[in-house]
C-alpha cells in the first residue's frame, strides 16, 4: 500500500522541478525498496509478512521507477517493453526473499507481456523463457510440502496462468490450422483431470484438489457449452486459415512441440492409473479424441459434444452413487443442467423437448439424493 | 565466510538501478550533444493512466514515399531536412542505416502502394495535469489561422530522438500558459 502511494503521488506529474534532480527522486523509492529487501534477506528474523511486503515494494518501485523516467523525458508509452524489462529484473526477487507474491507478479507480468508482444504481431516465445525461469521455484515448493497453502496457492496460479498462455501460444499454429487450439486446451484440461490421479492434494479446504477442479471445469466448460454450438466448428478443419497475421516457422516450432506434450500426457496418465476410476478416467479422456474428430469433421461436431456431455454426466452421476459421494453426482446432473439450459440459444430444440429434459434431469437430482439421505440415514440407525 | 544471496542480491540491484540510469545517460547525452531540429505539430489528446497527464500530438508529415517496398512495422530510417518554413520534415526512408546525413530509427506505422507512414518515437509530451488540457487547447489551435502555431524542439543523436521541447506560439508551453493565464 506504501508503494502504491508512493507511485500515484509520483505519477501527478511534477513539471516545475528541474530535469536531473526529477530523474535523482525518480530513483530514490527504488533505493529504498533495495535497501530494506537487502535488510530482510541479511536479517534472517524477519517473518512471511515482511518478506512478501520487501518483495512486492521492491517490484512496484522498479516499476515507477522506469515509469517515471520514460516520463521525465517524454518517452512513447511502449508497455511491451517496459513489461519484459520488468518480468526480467523480478524473477530473481521471488527466489531472493522467497515472495510468492513475488512469483505471482512475475508470471503476470510474462502473461501481460506476451499479450502485447501478441498484440504487436510479435511471437511471445520468450514467455516460455519467464515461465522455465519461473518454474524451479514453484517445484521447490511443491516437493516440500505439495498440501501447504502456498504451494496450493502457486498450483492454482499455474494453472490460470497456462489458461492465458495457451491461447497466445497457438496463434503461430492457427495461422496455418485453425481449430488446433481447441484440440490444445481440451488436451490440457483432461491432462489435469488425470494427474488427480498422480497428485492429490487434499488438504480440506476450499482451494483443495485444484487439479481435479481445474480439470472438470475447464472439460465441463468447453465440451457442455462451448463445443455444443455450430458456430464453434464453422471455421475448424485441416487448411482453413484462422488469420492473416505474420506466420513464424521457429514459433510455432514451440508450439507444435507443447502440442505434442499435451497429447502424450493424458495418455500416459490414462494407461498409468486405467485401473483407478475406469469410468470416469475414461469418460473425461474421451474428451481428446473427440475434440481431435471435431477438428477433422468439423460439420457434425456439436452433436457428437451433445451426446458426450450426457455420457459424461451419467458416468459421473453413477460413479458418485457407487461411490456414495453425492458431491460427484451432483455434479453430473450440473453438466446435464448446463447442457439443457445453454439449449435454450438453441433454436433447433421446441419447448416442450427442453421442458422434458428440465423435468428428468430434477427427477434424477431429488433422486439421487434421496437415495445418498437414505443411506445416510441407514448408516446412522446402525 | 560470504554468503551468497546477500551478493547475488547486489548484482541484481546493481542491475535494476542501471536499467533507469542507461535510459538517463542515453538521454542526457541525446539531449546535450544532438542535434536540434524543429517539427510543426497537428492536434489530439487522451489519458495514460500509467504516467498521469500528458498532451498528445501527430507530427505534420511523417507520409514519405519510398524508393523501395516496405512492409508494416519494418524497422527503418527515416531521414530529416530542413524546409524553406523553418520546420524539419521527413524526406525519405531506407532500409540500411544512413551515414553523414540526419536521421532517426522507427519503423513503418502503415504501408501503402507508393507511400509509406512512419511512427514517430516523440508524439507525447507529459505535463502537470492541470495543465494539460490549457495546453492541449493551445496546441489544437495551432495551423487554424491563430498565431498560436506548435512545433516540438527535438534532439537526434545517432539515430535516437528525444523531445525537448513542446512550443506554443513561439514559447515553451509552460511559459505560453503563464503568459496566457490558462
Amino acid at each position: 500500500m506504501i508503494g502504491g502511494g508512493i507511485i500515484l503521488l509520483l505519477a501527478h506529474n511534477w513539471y516545475m522541478i528541474p530535469r536531473l534532480v526529477r530523474t535523482v527522486i525518480s530513483l530514490i523509492p527504488l533505493l529504498a525498496s533495495q535497501i530494506f529487501a537487502f535488510n530482510v534477506i541479511i536479517k534472517k528474523r524477519w517473518g512471511f509478512a515482511v518478506k512478501e511486503s520487501a518483495a512486492l515494494f521492491l517490484q512496484l518501485m522498479i516499476l515507477s521507477s522506469i515509469s517515471l523516467i520514460a516520463q521525465i523525458y517524454h518517452l512513447p508509452g511502449d508497455l511491451e517493453q517496459l513489461f519484459m524489462i520488468w518480468t526480467f529484473l523480478s524473477i530473481p526477487i521471488c527466489y531472493l526473499l522467497k515472495s510468492d507474491l513475488s512469483f505471482t507478479l512475475s508470471l503476470a507480468g510474462a502473461v501481460t507481456w506476451a499479450l502485447f508482444d501478441r498484440g504487436n504481431s510479435g511471437t511471445a516465445a520468450l514467455y516460455w523463457v519467464f515461465f522455465i525461469a519461473l518454474l524451479p521455484y514453484y517445484l521447490a515448493g511443491f516437493m516440500k510440502d505439495r498440501g501447504s497453502n502456498q504451494s496450493l496457492f502457486l498450483t492454482w496460479i499455474i494453472i490460470i496462468s497456462f489458461c492465458f498462455s495457451l491461447a497466445f501460444s497457438f496463434i503461430d499454429i492457427r495461422m496455418v490450422d485453425h481449430g488446433f487450439w481447441l484440440i490444445a486446451y481440451s488436451a490440457f484440461f483432461v491432462t489435469l483431470y488425470l494427474l488427480e490421479n498422480e497428485i492429490r492434494i487434499d488438504t480440506g479446504n476450499l482451494f483443495k484438489k485444484p487439479f481435479l477442479k481445474a480439470g472438470s471445469l475447464g472439460i465441463g466448460f468447453l465440451s457442455c457449452i462451448l463445443f455444443t454450438y455450430s458456430w464453434f466448428w464453422e471455421n475448424a478443419g485441416i487448411g482453413k486459415s484462422g488469420g492473416t497475421g505474420k506466420y513464424f516457422p521457429a514459433a510455432a516450432g514451440i508450439d507444435y512441440f507443447i502440442f505434442a506434450l499435451l497429447i502424450l500426457a493424458p495418455v500416459f496418465l490414462l494407461l498409468k492409473n486405467i485401473k483407478k476410476n475406469p469410468l470416469v478416467n475414461a469418460a473425461h479422456f474421451l474428451m481428446l479424441p473427440l475434440a481431435a474428430l471435431g477438428y477433422l469433421y468439423p460439420d457434425n461436431a456439436k452433436y457428437v459434444f451433445q451426446i458426450y456431455s450426457i455420457v459424461l454426466s451419467f458416468s459421473l452421476i453413477f460413479d458418485g452413487v457407487k461411490k456414495n459421494k453425492a458431491s460427484l453426482s451432483n455434479w453430473g446432473i450440473f453438466l446435464a443442467a448446463v447442457l439443457i439450459i445453454t439449449r435454450f440459444f438453441d433454436e433447433e430444440l421446441s419447448f416442450i423437448t427442453r421442458g422434458i429434459a428440465f423435468l428428468v434431469l430434477g427427477l434424477v437430482f431429488v433422486g439421487v439424493n434421496f437415495l445418498f439421505y437414505s443411506r445416510k440415514n441407514i448408516r446412522g440407525l446402525k | 565466510m560470504i554468503k551468497t544471496a546477500p551478493v547475488i542480491f547486489l548484482i541484481l540491484a546493481m542491475i535494476q538501478l542501471s536499467v533507469p540510469m542507461y535510459i538517463i545517460l542515453s538521454k542526457e547525452i541525446i539531449l546535450t550533444a544532438g542535434k536540434v531540429f524543429k517539427f510543426e505539430t497537428l492536434p489530439v489528446d487522451p489519458y495514460d493512466a500509467f504516467r498521469g497527464r500528458y498532451v498528445s500530438f501527430r507530427i505534420a508529415n511523417t507520409i514519405v514515399t519510398p524508393e523501395a517496398g516496405f512492409d508494416n512495422d519494418e524497422t527503418v530510417y527515416a531521414l530529416i531536412t530542413n524546409g524553406t518554413n523553418g520546420f524539419s520534415y521527413f524526406y525519405k526512408v531506407r532500409k540500411d542505416r544512413p551515414s553523414g546525413q540526419d536521421y532517426i530509427r522507427t519503423r513503418i506505422d502503415y504501408a501503402e502502394r507508393g507511400y509509406v507512414t512512419i511512427a514517430i518515437p516523440f508524439d507525447k509530451y507529459y505535463i502537470e495535469e492541470d495543465e494539460a488540457a490549457a495546453a492541449q487547447s493551445g496546441s489544437d489551435h495551432s495551423g487554424r489561422g491563430t498565431n498560436e502555431r506548435a512545433y516540438v524542439g527535438v534532439r537526434v543523436l545517432g539515430g535516437e530522438a528525444v523531445l525537448e521541447e513542446l512550443y506554443i506560439a513561439g514559447l515553451p508551453v509552460m511559459q505560453y500558459l503563464k503568459r496566457t493565464n490558462r
